[in-house]
């Protein structure tokens, strides 16, 4: 309970409001009631951002030291392999960079089913949320912070995610296989991201909302945000019919001397590469010009249908307030 | 075996088919709607994109392909792939709703209370299902293996892909008496719905990539021989140490995958027997 002590700062959010309940005791007891749903964030969050770390630093030694070595050679080296743990990943740098990816899209989906049943369907379900309505906070306000909430801690745990992603990008987006992979990582992770992420946590409460069913809920939630997450990775309208433009690399030698060199081509010989005097390699991926107009766009569409789903959810509750 | 009990023992699957009957009519419903695409593809569709092939004069093998991607083998390949993983969907059912959500809320508690044993509850509670389970995927494999072997000059895939590997055999029905069993053990440990749900999804998860990974072990593999290799490396399942698996060895595969399912769905249903009793004494 002590990592939660200071939630009840935010007193002064809204102290004009009147009521026995005070809006720092509704923060406070929704914080305590989703306590379990808020450690498994942090714990998600923590994880990730050490695994991102790790992925930067000493995770990334071994394949940093073959390009260093044989440039481009080396990275496919570092990559071909097999040696499975429990068939989930292959160990192998290349295939470990995506894997926090794969969290963050788990993770979405956590927080649109977490809106949908916990959050919202459950209380319902319950009749827990008709008493709070009894009490002082209004069905709207309770609704606000309810979404408040997670929202905020939604928005701060992705956006550092995304952040340390993209620094790892920059570090070591070069010892990736080229491939459709890196551009579908390059394009994909960004706001947009951070705006999947609150467009699950409004469709799943408007979801829980009209269904009022805990698993019925959960179900529909879980469909809907496939259903957004299929069109988010494949055809968005104004991404036409390719997925994303390409992103070029560029591979060079330096020679003793310092001087740059074109690649010799000598693969893993270390005659031929003593030969051409190369000291080391470098590879670096080209920024694109489409990421940022993706980006924005992607992050446009996705919190309007945030916007969208926030306002309907509004709109259901009235009407099923009105009914108690 | 008295009237009462013999009331009692009508009275009881009733009730559960009643509580569940929304589960069932989606099973029900997601199982005929599998099998009616997959006979509509090969008995209309496919004939249809045969016209479409022989009427394209393009290079040999484009309009195979393209003809037959979106309208064909696209279909085909999503029905196989969400048939096998709703398994996934029977875990999470069996943990939150069959089991969880009835402890959670004490209506188990309640039955019990009426003259309905809990053992003999559990075991309503997992027949039904299980039978259910058992003839939707029999229906669907059979219906499956009819399909799938129709028009292989269509299909880019093979008999080694995962979800192909399990529809294609009694390891499908396996996968799914495993969740459910699996479903009711963590539901039974747990007795709340949502931890539940999320513990036997997530145990089902570990589990189907463990074997999934692991399946060219199921079998000895045979070894690639000069005389052999050309017969061989047709359908055959390369291995990484340069052994194979020719299409022969499927059956006996997916009968080692069934046996393994089948001993942890058996297990599971064991120990959660075992947690009831310590629950209710």
């Amino acid at each position: 309970m002590t990592t939660i002590a200071p939630a009840p700062a935010p007193v002064p959010a809204a102290p004009h409001r009147r009521g026995a309940l005070r809006p720092s005791g509704l923060v406070w007891t929704l914080l305590r009631l989703h306590r379990t749903a808020l450690f498994v964030w942090l714990g998600f969050v923590a994880f990730t951002a050490m695994f991102l770390l790790w992925l930067q630093g000493p995770g990334a030694s071994a394949t940093q030291d073959r390009l260093d070595a044989l440039g481009y050679t080396g990275v496919q080296i570092s990559a071909s392999s097999s040696d499975m743990l429990l068939g989930f990943t292959s160990g192998l740098y290349n295939d470990l960079f995506y894997d926090p990816g794969t969290l963050i899209t788990l993770a979405s989906f956590g927080v649109a089913l977490f809106a949908a049943g916990p959050l919202t369907a459950r209380e319902l379900e319950s009749g827990t949320a008709q008493l709070v309505w009894g009490q002082s906070p209004s069905p709207a306000r309770w609704l606000a912070t309810k979404l408040a909430l997670p929202a905020l801690f939604v928005t701060a745990g992705m956006s550092l995610l995304v952040l340390l992603y993209r620094l790892l990008w920059d570090a070591h987006g070069n010892l990736l296989i080229a491939g459709i992979s890196p551009r579908a990582f390059y394009f994909s992770v960004g706001p947009a991201t951070v705006a999947a992420a609150l467009s699950g946590l409004a469709l799943g409460a408007l979801v829980g909302l009209t269904v009022r069913r805990t698993l019925p809920a959960l179900a529909l939630a879980g469909f809907g945000y496939f259903l957004v997450n299929a069109f988010r990775t494949n055809s968005w309208p104004f991404q036409g019919r390719y997925q994303q433009p390409e992103i070029h690399s560029r591979s060079w030698a330096v020679n003793s001397a310092g001087a740059e060199i074109p690649d010799p081509g000598c693969y893993d010989n270390r005659q031929c590469l003593a030969r051409h005097d190369v000291a080391h390699f470098a590879r670096e991926y080209l920024p694109s010009s489409d990421y940022w107009p993706r980006q924005l766009l992607e992050t446009g569409v996705l919190l309007g249908l945030t916007a969208l789903a926030v306002a309907a959810a509004f709109l259901v509750l009235r009407q099923r307030s009105n009914h108690v | 075996m008295s009237a009462l009990a013999l009331k009692g023992l009508k009275g009881l699957p009733g009730s559960v088919l009643r509580v569940h009957r929304a589960a069932l009519l989606v099973w029900t419903v997601f199982i005929l709607a599998a099998v009616g695409y997959l006979v509509w593809l090969t008995d209309i569709t496919a004939h249809s994109v045969h016209a479409r092939i022989s009427a394209c004069d393009d290079v040999e093998g484009f309009c195979r392909a393209t003809l037959a991607a979106g309208d064909y083998s696209g279909p085909m390949g999503w029905i196989g792939t969400a048939v096998y993983y709703s398994f996934w969907a029977v875990a999470a059912w069996a943990g939150a709703a069959l089991i969880g959500r009835e402890l959670e809320s004490g209506t188990a508690h309640l039955a019990w209370t009426q003259n309905v044993s809990p053992a003999r509850w559990l075991a309503a509670k997992l027949a039904l299902p299980a039978l259910a389970l058992a003839l939707g995927g029999t229906v669907f494999v059979v219906v499956f293996r009819w399909a799938w072997s129709a028009h292989r000059d269509l299909m880019g895939d093979d008999w080694t892909f995962n979800d192909v590997f399990a529809d294609r055999g009694p390891a499908l029905v396996a996968w799914s008496l495993c969740a459910l069993a699996v479903g009711t053990l963590t539901a039974l440990l747990l007795r709340r719905a949502l931890p539940a749900l999320g513990i036997s999804v997530a145990v089902m998860t570990v589990l189907n990539r463990y074997l999934e990974s692991h399946r060219h072990e199921l079998w000895q593999a045979a070894t690639r021989t000069s005389t052999t290799g050309s017969a061989a490396s047709n359908g055959a399942w390369p291995t990484d140490t340069g052994t194979y698996h020719p299409a022969s060895h499927f059956w006996p595969m997916n009968l080692v995958e069934t046996g393994i399912l089948l001993t942890i769905t058996a297990l599971a249903t064991t120990a959660a027997f075992a947690v009831l009793r310590r629950r209710t004494v």
